[in-house]
C-alpha cells in the first residue's frame, strides 16, 4: 500500500487566515508606488485629470471613470453620479481615488480609511468612513466617508472591494467640498496651496484572506518502511531488495504527498534533512497548505 | 530530567499544476482526501553497513529538493507498507516493452503487477502528449493486470517522435517506463 486515506475528520483542519497591511499615503510618488491614482471626473469627454504624479493632461482617464460610474451607483444615467450627502441630485463632477490590486489586495478594510485634506488654504480636513451595516450595492460592502468632526457631513463613497473611493458631495459650509470645479484638481502632495484640493494623507489597511489547511499525515510504525526507489533495489526485474535494507527495513522520508480520489497528486512538501523511519519509529507530519 | 518531546513536524505545501487547475475550477474537484510518502532524492547505495554505527550518516546528509509543481515528477518513488521479513517489492511488466507506431495510430499497453496487486489501477502519463496522450481511462477488470491506450496523431497534438510514458502502480508504487516512438506524418513505420 503507498497511498493512504485520511480521515477527513479527524487529519484534516481548514480555516480562514486574514492578514491585514496597514499604508499611509503622504506623497504622488508614494501614491505612483502602491498603483494609486487620484483624478477628477467630469461630465465633458475632455474630462480635466491630474493623476497621481501630479501631471495635468487631457487624457480622458476621468471620463472613462465617469461612464462606468453607473457601475458603482446603480444610476440610470451613466454620468449622474449622485451627490453624497442627499443621494438625489446629480453630479457631472466627482474626485477619485482609485487603489491598485496589488495594494489592495483582497478588500480595503471597512472601518480603517482616514484621508487628510486641504481645500485652498483650509486645513486638516480629515475625512474616515462609516461602513454600511447592511450591504445594499451590487459591488460588494461600502461605507460613506465622513467628516470625522462632523459626521453628517457625508463627502462620498468608499467601495471596499473594489479599493474606490469616490468624493461627490461636501458641505461649503465644513470647506470640504469636494464638488468644487475641476481646475482646482486632485492630487497628493503636502500643504495647502490656494484655489487647489490636495490629499495630504491616505491611511487604510488592505485584507488578505487565504484558506489554511492542516493535514496530520501519519506514518506509524508498521507502515511505509519499504521503497520504490531504484537504488534500494538490487534486481529491477524480480524486486529483490537490497540486502542492507532487509535486516532492518528503513527508509528515508523527503517528500509528502497530498492526492484527491482519483490519486491525481495535488500538492508536495518537502522535509529537510531527510526523516529516517523504521519498523521502531512513528512519524508525523503537519502538512500546511494555504490557498 | 529533560522534557518529552512531544514536536510534530510542520511543513508547507505547494499546489501542484493539477492542484492549481482543480482548485481554479471550483467544482468541488479539488479535495484532498490522500496521502503519501516519497524519498526521490535518497541514495540507499550510501548506507553502509560496514560502519559499527551511523551506517546512515550520509543518506541523512544528503540535500532535499525544494517542492516542484509538476505532479508527475514531484514525487516519484513512494514508500510503501510491507510486512517485516519482505524479501521482494512488486515490479511492473508491460508488453510491449517498447513501441513504434504509425502517425495517427493508436497504441494499447498491458501492464502486470508482480509481487503484489495493484487493484485500484495503475496511473500513467506522457512526458510530451503531443506525441501520445493516454485516454483517460485505465482498465483493471481483473486485478493485477490493466490496459490503457496512447493515442497519436491528431488524437495527441500532432507531433512525431520519441518520448516515454511512465506507468505507476496505485496500490504498490511499483514504477515502469515504456518508449514510444511515432513516425512522422504520412509515413509508415
Amino acid at each position: 500500500m503507498g497511498i493512504y486515506t485520511l480521515d477527513l475528520n479527524r487529519d484534516v483542519t481548514t480555516a480562514a487566515v486574514i492578514s491585514k497591511t496597514n499604508y499611509e499615503i503622504t506623497s504622488s510618488t508614494a501614491a505612483q508606488n502602491r498603483s494609486i491614482a487620484a483624478f477628477v471626473t467630469e461630465a465633458t469627454s475632455t474630462g480635466f485629470l491630474v493623476n497621481s504624479q501630479g501631471t495635468t493632461t487631457t487624457t480622458p482617464l476621468s471620463s472613462a471613470f465617469r461612464n462606468i460610474s453607473n457601475y458603482f451607483f446603480s444610476s440610470s444615467a451613466a454620468n449622474a453620479i449622485p451627490v453624497a450627502q442627499n443621494k438625489v441630485a446629480t453630479s457631472g463632477i466627482a474626485r477619485v481615488i482609485t487603489i491598485g490590486r496589488e495594494t489592495t489586495d483582497d478588500a480595503i478594510l471597512s472601518g480603517s480609511v482616514t484621508a487628510t485634506f486641504s481645500f485652498g488654504v483650509e486645513q486638516n480636513k480629515v475625512i474616515v468612513d462609516v461602513p454600511e451595516t447592511t450591504i445594499s450595492g451590487s459591488v460588494g460592502q461600502k461605507g460613506d466617508l465622513v467628516e470625522a468632526s462632523l459626521v453628517t457631513n457625508i463627502v462620498g463613497t468608499v467601495f471596499y472591494d473594489t479599493g474606490t473611493l469616490v468624493f461627490h458631495g461636501g458641505s461649503d459650509a465644513q470647506d470640504t467640498n469636494f464638488l468644487g470645479a475641476s481646475s482646482s484638481g486632485f492630487q497628493f502632495g503636502t500643504g495647502a496651496t490656494a484655489n487647489t484640493i490636495a490629499i495630504n494623507n491616505l491611511s487604510f489597511t488592505s485584507l488578505n484572506m487565504i484558506k489554511r489547511s492542516m493535514f496530520f499525515t501519519r506514518a506509524f510504525n508498521k507502515e511505509f518502511n519499504y521503497s520504490n526507489n531504484p537504488t534500494a533495489i538490487t534486481n529491477a526485474v524480480d524486486g529483490s531488495i537490497s540486502s542492507n535494507l532487509t535486516g532492518n527495513p528503513t527508509t528515508f522520508i523527503t517528500t509528502v504527498g497530498l492526492y484527491n480520489t482519483n490519486n491525481e497528486l495535488l500538492a508536495v512538501a518537502k522535509t529537510s534533512p531527510p526523516v529516517k523511519k523504521d519498523f521502531s519509529t512513528e512519524k508525523i507530519f503537519n502538512i500546511r497548505l494555504q490557498y | 530530567m529533560a522534557f518529552l518531546d512531544s514536536t510534530t513536524a510542520v511543513i508547507d505545501a505547494i499546489l501542484t499544476r493539477k492542484g492549481r487547475e482543480l482548485l481554479a475550477k471550483n467544482d468541488g474537484s479539488f479535495q484532498i482526501t490522500k496521502f503519501a510518502f516519497g524519498d526521490d532524492e535518497i541514495n540507499y547505495q550510501l548506507y553502509d553497513a560496514t560502519k559499527a554505527t551511523n551506517q546512515d550518516a550520509d543518506i541523512l546528509s544528503l540535500p532535499v529538493l525544494e517542492p516542484i509543481s509538476n505532479e508527475n515528477t514531484a514525487l516519484l518513488y513512494r514508500l510503501i507498507t510491507l510486512p517485516q521479513g519482505t524479501l521482494k517489492i512488486a515490479t511492473l511488466s508491460v508488453t510491449p516493452t517498447v513501441g513504434t507506431v504509425d502517425y495517427g495510430d493508436n497504441f494499447v499497453v498491458t501492464v502486470n503487477t508482480t509481487n503484489g496487486t495493484d487493484g485500484q489501477g495503475y496511473a500513467a502519463t506522457s512526458r510530451d502528449p503531443d506525441i501520445a496522450r493516454l485516454n483517460a481511462a485505465v482498465s483493471n477488470a481483473n486485478e493485477g493486470s490493466g490496459t490503457f491506450t496512447a493515442r497519436t496523431g491528431a488524437n495527441a497534438g500532432g507531433k512525431s517522435g520519441t518520448t516515454i510514458i511512465d506507468i505507476t502502480g496505485v496500490n504498490t508504487g511499483a514504477r515502469k517506463e515504456i518508449t514510444i516512438t511515432v513516425s512522422a506524418s504520412g509515413t509508415t513505420t
